[in-house]
C-alpha cells in the first residue's frame, strides 16, 4: 500500500467532523451568517403566520359593509379601569368641505374583548370556527387601521387580501419552477434538435411583450366563474410567463453538470439516462432552482397585485392587496385617508423579505459566484 | 506476437468537433481534435499518450470510451467475456456489458466528485449501476475499495469537501476500480496535484497494475511523469501521432523532431544542466485550421519541400517504433541525456 | 553563472529586499489561517531568487506582500519588508510603513517593484490593445510624452521577442497566443525598468515548449539588464534552470536557504530531500518513487512545534513535534541555512 491506511491524518477538526455534513447544512450555516436574509425569513414567516390565522385575527368579515363607518380613520386605542378600551366615534359635518369629520369620544371608552365569536370562517379551509382574537360589543366598531368608502375593516381586508397576494405568487412560481425545470433539464441534457426546438420557443414566448400578454391573458378569463377557479387561472398565466427564465438557467446548469467529470463517470460505468439526471443533475441543479425560484416570487406577487390593481386580476368581492390598491388609486384617498396606502407598506415588506431571503439562499448556496 | 494479449486496437479513430456560427446553427468549420489515430495497448501494460495543450489526447482517451462520440474510426476492445468488439459500434446492451472493463480516472480532483454523495456513495455507484452489489455486501466492498486506495473506510460517510486533492484523487481511482477493469484511461490524473502528492498516486497506480494486472492509457503533458509510468508512449501534435515507441527508446532516441523539440524543453531539475538548446519556435497551430502536409513541418527546423505537401503516415520503422516523418531514418536527433547522478540521502534519525 | 556562485554575505547591504520575520494570517468565517508564520529572506541585488514550495505554502502571499496586495482579509501582523531602490541606500524603506494605497506605495508598484502572474488574461484588460496598456504604465511613472510612450512601448516588446512587435502593440489580449499573453505581461512589467520583478508562476499555465521559450527569455532579460527577480514556482525544474539563490517554503516558513546549487546537491532539510526525491526525473529509471507521506495538515490547524515533523521521516521525538527549529548557518560564506534540529 503506498500509504498505511491508519497512519492517513485523522479528521481535521475533532470535535466537529466537518467532512460529514451534507452540503445543505452546510448551506444553512452560510445562510445563517447573513443578518439581513435571516432578518428576511423571520419577516415573511411573521407574514405567513399572520396570513394563516388571518381569519382568526381579523375582527370583521373583509366585505362588511357599514355606512356609519365610511372612512372612519384608525382607532384609537388606550386604557380604562385597567382593561383595553377604544372609543366610539362622534361624526361632525364639515359644512365648508361637507365631509363627515370624526374624532374620538373619550367621554365614551368601550371595553376590547379578547376571545370573542364574530363571523363565521373555516380555519385552513377545514375546522368551522367563529372564534376571533379580539373584538367590541355589536353597535360600535374598531378599526386598527381605519376603514374605507364603504366602512369595511381595512385591517381585516389587509389580512383576508394577504390570503391571496401571498399564495398566488408563490402558486405561480411554484407551478413555473415545475415546468421549467423539467423544459430545462429535458434541454440541457439531451441537446441536439430537442434542445434546439425548446430554446426557440422560449424565444418566442419571451419576445411578447409582457404587459400586453398579461392582459390579454386576464381579459380572456371567463368572469362569472368563482373565486378559487380565478385565482387558479392567474397563477396558471403567472406560471405561463414565468417558466421560460428559469427553464434557461436550469438549463444551463444541467449542461454544465453534465458535461462534469462525475457525470462522465457515471456514463463510463454505464449508468441510464434517468440514472444521471436523478442522481447528478437535478440534486446538484436544485439549490439553483430554490434560488431562481425564490428571486421569482417577489415578481409573481407584483404581477398579481398589478393584475388586480388594473380590474384584470382578483375581482371584488374577493380581497387581495391589489384590489384593496385599486381602492386607493384617487387622489382623495392619497391625501384624506393615508392608511388606505398600507396595503403597499406591506407588499414592499414582503417583496423586500423575498429578495433578502433569495439573496442568502444564493450566497449560501454557491459562496464563490 | 500473439493476438491475444492485444487489447485495446485503435485505428484511425477521428473525432471533428463542428464550429456553427451563424443563427442557423451552420457548421462553417471543423475543429480536427483527434484526426486519424492509430495504436494499440497489450494487457496489463501502460501506454503513454503525451502532448501539448489541445493536441487531442483528452479526446482520444475519451472517445474510446464514447463519453466523446468518435466521427470515425475503429476501436477494438477485447473484453475478457465477449470477446473482440468495435466499441464504436457496440449497441447500448452491448456497450452496458463492455463498460465495467474499461474505466477513466480525472484530471481535476475537485470536479470529478459529485458534492452531493458521500465518498461511499461515489465509490459504490458504478457497483450500483452494474447491479454488482447492494447493501451490507455494497458497503463492505466499498471499504475494501478504500482501503486499497489508501483511505480510511470510516470515511465512508463523508463528503468530497472533507478531502485534500490527493485524497479526492485517491477516491477517484477507487471508484474506477470498482468493476475490476482491464483498461483505465487515466485522464491527466497527477496534473492537478502538488508534487509530492504527484509522487503517491504514481506510486498506488503503479502497485494496483501490479496487484490486478490492468492496463493504462495514462494521458498526460509532463514528460518525466509519462516516462515514469509508461512502459510504451505516443507523442501527439494536432490531433495526430506523430511518433510512438518504447519508453527508453522515444526517450533516448527520438525519431521525430517534434519529439526532440519537446525533450528539450523540459525543464531538468539539475542546475548542472543549464543547457540552451535550440529551442522550438512559433505557437501550436490550431486544430480547426491546420497547416498543410507535415503538420509540424513551419516549426520543424529540418523541413523540406516536400513536408509541406504530404503528410507523413505513421510507419514502422523496426522494433515497434512508429514515426510520422518523411525523413525519419535519415535524421540522427538528440533525446534525453541519463541524469547525472545525484546523490540525496537523509540526515540520520536520531533521538533526544 | 551556474556552478561559480559569488559568496553571499549573511548581511549583505545590497539586497533589493530584505524580508524580516514576515507574518500574515487571514481571518475567514472557518477560522484564522496563519499564512506566514515568520518568513525571512533576502532577494540579493541582480540576482534571481527561487521561492518553492507545494501549494499553500504561503509562496504567493510572500510575493503579494512584497506588492501590499494582499486581499483585505490578509493582515500583515509583523516583519519588516526593507527595499533598496539602489545599492547602498540607506536607510532603506519598509515597505510595511506605506499604507496600501498611499501615493508612495503606487510609486513602488509597477515602477519600482513589479509583478507578472500565472495567468496572463486575468491581468490584462481585454478592451485596450496590448500597446495602450503598456504605454499607460509608461505615462504613469516614466514620461507625459504619448509618441514617446509609444515608442518605448514598441521597442519594450522587440526586447521580449515578439516577431512584429508594433502589430502586437496593436492587438488585443485575445488575439494572442498564451506563451505571447505572457511575454506581453512580462513587456508590461519591465516597461518601466524596475529595480525587482515578482514572476508568480509564470509558465505554470503554458505547454512546456512555450515554458522552455520564457524561461530563455527571463534568462536573457536578467542578464541583459540585470533586474532582479523573485521567482515563485512549485516545479524543480524552473528552479534548476532559473534561479541563483533558492528559499524552500513549508506551511508558511522559509525552511531552507542556499545557492540553486546547494539545494540540489547539498540539500539539508528532510522536507528538501523528500521534495527531491519524490520528482520523476527524466532519463531515470523506472521504480518506486520516493514519496512524502500524508498531506499538507488543513490550514485552519496549528501544528506544534517544526511544521514539517508529521510527514517528516527522521523527526526526533520529543524536540521536532515540540520546539520549533530556529533559523541555523550551514555555511555562512554562500549563505546556506537550514531550519531544522538535525543541523544544529
Amino acid at each position: 500500500m503506498a500509504v498505511d491506511a491508519a497512519k492517513l491524518p485523522a479528521t481535521a477538526h475533532p470535535a466537529e467532523d466537518v467532512g460529514t455534513i451534507p452540503q445543505w447544512k452546510l448551506m444553512v450555516r452560510r445562510f445563517r451568517k447573513s443578518k439581513l436574509s435571516v432578518a428576511g425569513l423571520i419577516m415573511l414567516i411573521i407574514l405567513y403566520t399572520l396570513m394563516i390565522f388571518s381569519d382568526f385575527l381579523a375582527p370583521y368579515d373583509h366585505n362588511r359593509i357599514d355606512s356609519n363607518y365610511a372612512w372612519a380613520p384608525p382607532s384609537q386605542i388606550g386604557f380604562a379601569d385597567g382593561k383595553i378600551v377604544t372609543y366610539a366615534l362622534k361624526q361632525t359635518l364639515d359644512e365648508v368641505r361637507f365631509e363627515w369629520i370624526y374624532a374620538p369620544d373619550l367621554e365614551n371608552p368601550i371595553p376590547v374583548e379578547f376571545f370573542v365569536q364574530g363571523y363565521e370562517y373555516r380555519f385552513l379551509g377545514i375546522i368551522p370556527s367563529k372564534l376571533h382574537l379580539f373584538g367590541v360589543p355589536e353597535g360600535s366598531q374598531i378599526n386598527l387601521i381605519g376603514a374605507d368608502k364603504d366602512g369595511k375593516d381595512v385591517f381585516s381586508r389587509l389580512l383576508k387580501g394577504s390570503q391571496i397576494s401571498l399564495t398566488l405568487g408563490f402558486v405561480g412560481v411554484l407551478i413555473s419552477v415545475i415546468i421549467g425545470s423539467i423544459v430545462g433539464t429535458a434541454s440541457g441534457y439531451f441537446g441536439g434538435a430537442i434542445d434546439n426546438i425548446i430554446q426557440r420557443l422560449i424565444e418566442l414566448l419571451r419576445s411578447f411583450p409582457d404587459i400586453p400578454l398579461f392582459l390579454g391573458l386576464a381579459a380572456a378569463l371567463p368572469m362569472g366563474v368563482p373565486v378559487q377557479v380565478r385565482f387558479f387561472l392567474i397563477t396558471i398565466i403567472i406560471a405561463m410567463i414565468g417558466w421560460t427564465g428559469l427553464a434557461r438557467e436550469v438549463r444551463a446548469k444541467v449542461m454544465a453538470f453534465r458535461a462534469s467529470d462525475y457525470t462522465s463517470a457515471a456514463i463510463a460505468a454505464g449508468a441510464s439516462h434517468w440514472h444521471v439526471i436523478t442522481r447528478h443533475l437535478i440534486p446538484n441543479a436544485m439549490s439553483h432552482i430554490i434560488v431562481v425560484g425564490t428571486l421569482a416570487i417577489p415578481g409573481a406577487i407584483g404581477s398579481e397585485t398589478a393584475l388586480s390593481f388594473l380590474g384584470l386580476g382578483i375581482l371584488p368581492p374577493a380581497v387581495s392587496w391589489g384590489v384593496m390598491l385599486r381602492d386607493a388609486q384617487t387622489i382623495e384617498a392619497i391625501v384624506n385617508y393615508p392608511w388606505m396606502l398600507l396595503p403597499v407598506g406591506v407588499l414592499i415588506i414582503a417583496v423586500l423579505s423575498f429578495y433578502l431571503l433569495g439573496d442568502g439562499v444564493r450566497d449560501a448556496v454557491d459562496p464563490y459566484a | 506476437m500473439t493476438t491475444d494479449d492485444m487489447l485495446l486496437e485503435v485505428r484511425g479513430l477521428k473525432k471533428h468537433f463542428p464550429i456553427r456560427t451563424g443563427l442557423m446553427r451552420r457548421v462553417t468549420g471543423m475543429v480536427k481534435a483527434v484526426d486519424g489515430i492509430n495504436f494499440h495497448i497489450r494487457k496489463g501494460e501502460t501506454l503513454g499518450l503525451v502532448g501539448e495543450s489541445g493536441c487531442g489526447k483528452s479526446t482520444a482517451g475519451r472517445a474510446i470510451l464514447r463519453l466523446h462520440e468518435p466521427t470515425a474510426g475503429e476501436v477494438i476492445f477485447n473484453d475478457p467475456v465477449l470477446g473482440k468488439i468495435d466499441v464504436t459500434q457496440a449497441d447500448r446492451e452491448t456497450m452496458m456489458k463492455l463498460r465495467p472493463n474499461m474505466q477513466i480516472i480525472f484530471q481535476d480532483p475537485f470536479t470529478s466528485l459529485n458534492p452531493r454523495l458521500t465518498v461511499g456513495q461515489i465509490v459504490g455507484e458504478p457497483l450500483e449501476i452494474q447491479h454488482r452489489a447492494k447493501g451490507t455486501e455494497l458497503s463492505d466492498r466499498v471499504a475494501e475499495l478504500l482501503k486499497e486506495v489508501g483511505i480510511r473506510p470510516e470515511n465512508m460517510t463523508r463528503y468530497p469537501h472533507a478531502f485534500s486533492g490527493g485524497q479526492r484523487q485517491r477516491i477517484g481511482i477507487a471508484r474506477a476500480l470498482a468493476l475490476n477493469p482491464s483498461l483505465i484511461i487515466c485522464d491527466e490524473p497527477v496534473s492537478a496535484l502538488d508534487v509530492s502528492i504527484q509522487a503517491q498516486v504514481l506510486n498506488l497506480l503503479d502497485e494496483l497494475q501490479e496487484k490486478y494486472g490492468m492496463a493504462y492509457l495514462f494521458v498526460g503533458h509532463d514528460l518525466s511523469v509519462i516516462e515514469h509510468i509508461s512502459d510504451r508512449v505516443a507523442v501527439m501534435y494536432v490531433g495526430y501521432i506523430v511518433e510512438m515507441a518504447k519508453t527508453d527508446k522515444l526517450y533516448f532516441s527520438p525519431k521525430h523532431p517534434y519529439t526532440e523539440a519537446l525533450l528539450n524543453a523540459i525543464p531538468k531539475a539539475d542546475p548542472r544542466l543549464r543547457t540552451r538548446p535550440e529551442r522550438l519556435q512559433g505557437d501550436v497551430p490550431s486544430p480547426a485550421n491546420p497547416p498543410s502536409g507535415c503538420y509540424f513541418h513551419p516549426r520543424c527546423r529540418y523541413a523540406k519541400d516536400i513536408c509541406s505537401v504530404e503528410r507523413p503516415p505513421l510507419t514502422d520503422i523496426g522494433d515497434e517504433h512508429f514515426v510520422a516523418c518523411h525523413f525519419a531514418r535519415e535524421l540522427s536527433l538528440t533525446g534525453v541525456q541519463p541524469l547525472s547522478d545525484i546523490k540525496l540521502e537523509m540526515p540520520p534519525a536520531r533521538t533526544v | 553563472m551556474t556552478t561559480e556562485s559569488p559568496s553571499i554575505n549573511l548581511t549583505s547591504h545590497d539586497d533589493v529586499v530584505r524580508v524580516e520575520d514576515l507574518k500574515v494570517s487571514f481571518y475567514t468565517q472557518l477560522g484564522v489561517v496563519r499564512a506566514l508564520n515568520g518568513v525571512s529572506f533576502n532577494i540579493p541585488r541582480g540576482r534571481v531568487l527561487g521561492i518553492v514550495g507545494e501549494s499553500g505554502c504561503g509562496k504567493s502571499i510572500t510575493g503579494l506582500s512584497i506588492m501590499q496586495l494582499v486581499v483585505a482579509a490578509g493582515r500583515t501582523e509583523g516583519g519588516r519588508i526593507l527595499f533598496r531602490e539602489d545599492a547602498g541606500q540607506e536607510p532603506p524603506v519598509n515597505i510595511l510603513d506605506y499604507g496600501k494605497n498611499s501615493p508612495e506605495m503606487r510609486k513602488i508598484r509597477g515602477n519600482n517593484i513589479s509583478m507578472i502572474f500565472q495567468e496572463p488574461m486575468s491581468s490584462l484588460n481585454p478592451c485596450y490593445t496590448v500597446g495602450n496598456q503598456i504605454e499607460e504604465a509608461i505615462l504613469l511613472h516614466q514620461t507625459n510624452d504619448k509618441t514617446e510612450a509609444h515608442k518605448r512601448a514598441v521597442e519594450v516588446l522587440t526586447k521580449v521577442g515578439m516577431p512584429n512587435p508594433s502589430r502586437i502593440a496593436a492587438s488585443y489580449p485575445h488575439e494572442l497566443s498564451g506563451g505571447m499573453r505572457q511575454r506581453a505581461m512580462i513587456a508590461m512589467a519591465l516597461s518601466c525598468n524596475p529595480t525587482l520583478l515578482i514572476a508568480d508562476e509564470p509558465t505554470t499555465a503554458l505547454d512546456v515548449t512555450t515554458e522552455a521559450q520564457i524561461l530563455d527569455l527571463m534568462r536573457g532579460l536578467q542578464s541583459e539588464i540585470g533586474t532582479s527577480i523573485m521567482f515563485i514556482t512549485h516545479n524543480m525544474g524552473v528552479v534548476a534552470q532559473m534561479c541563483d539563490e533558492v528559499a524552500v517554503m513549508y506551511m508558511g516558513r522559509v525552511v531552507e536557504r542556499a545557492t540553486v546549487d546547494d539545494i540540489f546537491y547539498e540539500p539539508r532539510h528532510p522536507y528538501t530531500i523528500s521534495l527531491l526525491q519524490s520528482i520523476p526525473r527524466l532519463g531515470r529509471t523506472k521504480g518506486r518513487l520516493a514519496s512524502i507521506e500524508g498531506s499538507v495538515p488543513d490550514p485552519y490547524s496549528t501544528t506544534p512545534g517544526c511544521s514539517f515533523h508529521p510527514r517528516c521521516p527522521v523527526a526526533i521525538k520529543g524536540l521536532c513535534d515540540t520546539i520549533i527549529p530556529e533559523e541555523t548557518i550551514v555555511d555562512a560564506a554562500k549563505g546556506h541555512t537550514v531550519r531544522c534540529h538535525l543541523n544544529s
